[in-house]
């Protein structure tokens, strides 16, 4: 590389980290967690229909809170507290200062079902003045007991938020399904995901092994009906309106259904986009959607954070304490190469905090645990300076001239440099897709901070200590020079 | 030669006995006093006060609440104006018990609540949590050791999740054994170990492997010298590294929750603190001895260990034809050695 591309590389990166310098020094500041800013708390009451079910109601309502916190988290990482007190469920979510809006992320009470159609009935129709008003709040409405037949309001056709009371109520008239019992629950959902298939966006469905059983069963079924023209449709209900009613592909058998526990399910839509949003949406109702109990809002408070501000300022004080030892230290170590290690350090900090508020803006909060996380990471980025300096001292110390040490230096510090932090961002990607609540945004600050680590290492530190490389303030003895001094260092200590 | 000769491998009965004694005190003292779990994980008693006194802090119920026996207290202020009231959460307690009365009567005293509930709240961290962050952590296990045998050798990618155990154990035996409290804090923070352990492992590793080249060159080397050779020649780097990490973790330690006193701070600098000495230990004197024992196995490596043997018996110099790895168990200077044991005795290091 020449000199003339190390200065570029060397000024655009002096860009980027000015810009994430004015976007924090305009005072853009990171979202931060529920134990360092507080937020809000709703404490939900459970209903429990019919015959309260004694055996086994813990256990509901531990799956509730797993099925709230899944809500929360496909929205963003946005760390909530979520706890029972007695039958009620606390949600905490930080820094959210309406009601509305936690009320909108939980929903109301959402109870997923798999229903066989018998019949779809279009408004106009005579069967159309049976059954519920679908133009009342769904709360007001008949509801229709798990082992029931009988009607149900279709979903409005315009994308409504589901399970938002307020849009299902639709104005226009909307189709009217007769259907059959619950033949399968969202209790048997393992997962479900948007997937892009050959005739568009579809929706995949992962069942349990039990779920798997009754799908089979239940598709199987429908497949006779559909070929003995019948309707042949599942509807998928939410809270006793029929969000979707996919019909059987004419490949499923008769009396064989979809085996194998995964399912797909082609979603509507004139435009690709629309397929998508409607893929998007289903999946959610899909994942989420299977609340055991309802629940009723009980109350919503603004609460203030269980750490404090006295903790955010003795832990920053302390990171910033923390950074000055690391400063020292370095400086006294590597000379001229210490103040180059300074200098990422610094720049690191800088980008990671614009990054952290940046990401503050779509629902990341920063906790306690995540500003701990980011002071290891000075750690962890200072040793990318170490390693590279230290090959360089190896090479001086063959005999080699600078220039040269600093270049073969680089390149087997970069790979050692990117090995490591390999391992790191592959901790950082399976914990981040594989783990919930608080590990997610751990998680997420460990990969910002091993893919940072790298870009600085390439694009700082290679470029500037080559152009260092250059100048008198580097030459084979200031390389060395540190070396009496190590041995000094561990006397006087 | 600057490049300090320190025996590391030839050593390993002594770091095996040392590392095997900390993880029998580990899992002992795991398995007969477990872990002090936090609210957060076990669930506890909730406090729920109305109508308090605008003037009170989170600090007040805090003091208040552990003044009357309480531990592990998270005090909440909600609402707002006229309609102010908090939620304190405590460690559990017996409902009805004198122990809880008398925190709920501290409660009230300190914050002139009109109103006040008991009630047993549940964790926040969830056994589904628990769960799916151990399953996270095995398959990010062998992901690991797909990529570190990929990208070194696969005796490499057993040894360094073998120090990764190691070093978890010992972090949570200590925990278990000092009475420490379990929160989720700490198990961020041994999750931030297990990558930091890995990460100094490998980077050890990966200078073992560049130097293999070198390996059986003259084909006199053992894998052993190989071994400590490239850990001396990276062990700068890994002193420092550990001084940079430490430094900032020790800050977070004393200033952060001593002298300032937010003990929350203190779950997760300790972990934080300990697995990362213990995470420098091992990569040194568990992982690389480990592969070293294991490689020395290696039929190959048996016959080249006795050569060397043979050799050292002739009184030759092992060292003669290669000047490329510069470190060898003969020329150990027990001055480096010193120093790098952290004795007193130090002597200034001639070059």
């Amino acid at each position: 590389m020449n000199k003339r591309s190390l200065v570029a590389t060397l000024t655009v990166t002096l860009l980027v980290v000015l810009l994430a310098g004015t976007y924090l020094g305009l005072g853009n500041r990171p979202n931060l967690g529920l134990d360092l800013q507080g937020g809000i708390s709703a404490i939900y009451t459970a209903e429990i229909e019919g015959e309260e079910p004694e055996e086994g109601l813990d256990e509901i309502l531990d799956q509730t809170v797993e099925v709230i916190r899944a809500r929360v988290d496909s929205l963003g990482v946005a760390e909530p507290d979520i706890s029972r007190a007695g039958t009620d469920i606390i949600v905490q979510l930080p820094g959210i200062s309406d009601a509305e809006r936690v009320q909108e992320i939980i929903g109301t009470t959402a109870q997923l079902a798999f229903r066989p159609v018998e019949e779809v009935i279009p408004p106009g129709a005579p069967a159309h003045d049976e059954g519920p008003d679908c133009s009342a709040p769904i709360d007001e409405r008949e509801q229709l007991a798990s082992d029931e037949s009988g009607i149900l309001c279709g979903s409005p056709f315009d994308g409504a938020t589901p399970g938002d009371p307020a849009e299902t109520a639709a104005t226009t008239p909307v189709d009217k399904y007769r259907v059959g019992p619950v033949a399968l629950t969202g209790e048997r959902i393992e997962n479900a995901f948007p997937t892009l298939g050959q005739g568009g966006f579809e929706v995949t469905l992962e069942l349990d092994n039990q779920g798997a059983q009754q799908w089979a069963e239940i598709t199987g079924e429908l497949a006779c009906e559909r070929d003995q023209g019948q309707p042949g449709m599942l509807a998928i209900v939410l809270d006793d309106v029929v969000e979707s009613a996919p019909g059987m592909n004419p490949g499923v058998a008769c009396g064989v259904g979809i085996t194998g526990g995964t399912a797909s399910i082609t979603t509507g839509g004139a435009t690709q986009e629309e397929q998508e949003a409607d893929a998007v949406d289903l999946a959610l109702i899909l994942r989420t959607g299977a609340l055991p109990i309802s629940l009723e809002a009980a109350t919503f408070d603004v609460v203030s954070p269980t750490l404090g501000t006295e903790s955010l300022r003795s832990g920053l004080l302390a990171g910033a304490i923390g950074l000055a030892l690391v400063g020292v230290w370095l400086l006294f170590f590597y000379r001229v190469l210490g103040v180059v290690a300074l200098s990422a350090l610094a720049i690191f900090g800088v980008v990671t905090l614009s990054l952290v508020t940046a990401l503050g803006t779509v629902g990341f909060a920063l906790t306690l645990a995540g500003i701990a996380g980011l002071i290891v990471a000075i750690g962890i980025t200072a040793d990318s300076s170490i390693i590279f300096f230290e090959r360089i001292r190896d090479e001086a110390n063959l005999g080699k001239t600078v220039r040269t040490s600093v270049k073969t230096a680089f390149a087997s510090a970069f790979r050692t440099n990117l090995a490591g932090n390999t391992v790191t961002l592959a901790a950082a990607v399976i914990l981040y897709f594989l783990a919930v609540g608080p590990v997610r945004g751990f998680a997420l600050m460990l990969g910002i901070a091993s893919v940072l680590d790298i870009l600085i290492m390439v694009a700082f530190t290679r470029p500037l200590v080559f152009l260092l490389a250059g100048t008198k303030l580097m030459n084979r003895r200031t390389v060395r020079a540190a070396e009496p001094a190590v041995a000094t260092a561990g006397v006087r200590r | 030669m600057r490049t300090p000769t320190f025996d590391f491998v030839g050593r390993s009965r002594l770091w095996a006995m040392i590392s095997g004694t900390l993880i029998l005190i580990s899992l002992g003292s795991l398995g007969i006093g477990g872990l002090d779990l936090s609210i957060d994980f076990v669930g506890g008693t909730a406090y729920r006060l109305e109508g308090i006194d605008p003037g009170t802090t989170s600090g007040d119920l805090r003091d208040a609440a552990e003044d009357a026996g309480a531990v592990d207290v998270i005090p909440q202020l909600q609402g707002a104006g006229d309609d102010r009231g908090a939620l304190v959460r405590t460690d559990a307690m017996e409902p009805g018990s004198e122990q809880a009365l008398a925190v709920e009567q501290a409660l009230v005293e300190a914050s002139g609540a009109e109103n006040s509930t008991i009630s047993f709240v549940g964790p926040t961290w969830g056994q589904r949590i628990t769960q799916q962050a151990l399953e996270a952590l095995l398959v990010f296990m062998v992901v690991v050791v797909i990529y570190i045998s990929f990208r070194l050798e696969f005796k490499m990618a057993v040894a360094a999740v073998v120090a990764l155990v190691h070093d978890l154990l010992i972090t949570i035996g200590l925990y278990s054994l000092v009475g420490f409290n379990v929160s989720p804090a700490t198990v961020i923070a041994l999750l931030t170990i297990l990558g930091y352990s890995l990460y100094d492992t490998v980077v050890v590793f990966d200078r073992v492997k560049e130097n293999a080249v070198q390996l059986g060159e003259p084909g006199r080397r053992t894998y052993a010298q190989l071994v400590n050779a490239s850990m001396n020649e990276v062990l700068y780097r890994s002193l420092n590294t550990s001084i940079t990490s430490v430094l900032p973790v020790g800050a977070l330690l004393l200033i952060g929750s001593q002298l300032l006193g937010a003990t929350t701070l203190q779950d997760l600098a300790l972990a934080l603190f300990v697995g990362m000495l213990v995470g420098v230990y091992s990569s040194l004197f568990v992982a690389a001895p480990f592969l070293s024992w294991w490689k020395m196995r290696e039929p190959e490596q048996v016959r080249a260990a006795e050569r060397e043997a043979e050799r050292l018996e002739r009184g030759e110099d092992p060292d003669e034809d290669v000047p490329s790895v510069t470190a060898s168990t003969e020329r150990r200077a027990p001055i480096t050695t010193d120093y790098v044991r952290g004795e007193g005795k130090r002597r200034k290091r001639r070059r």
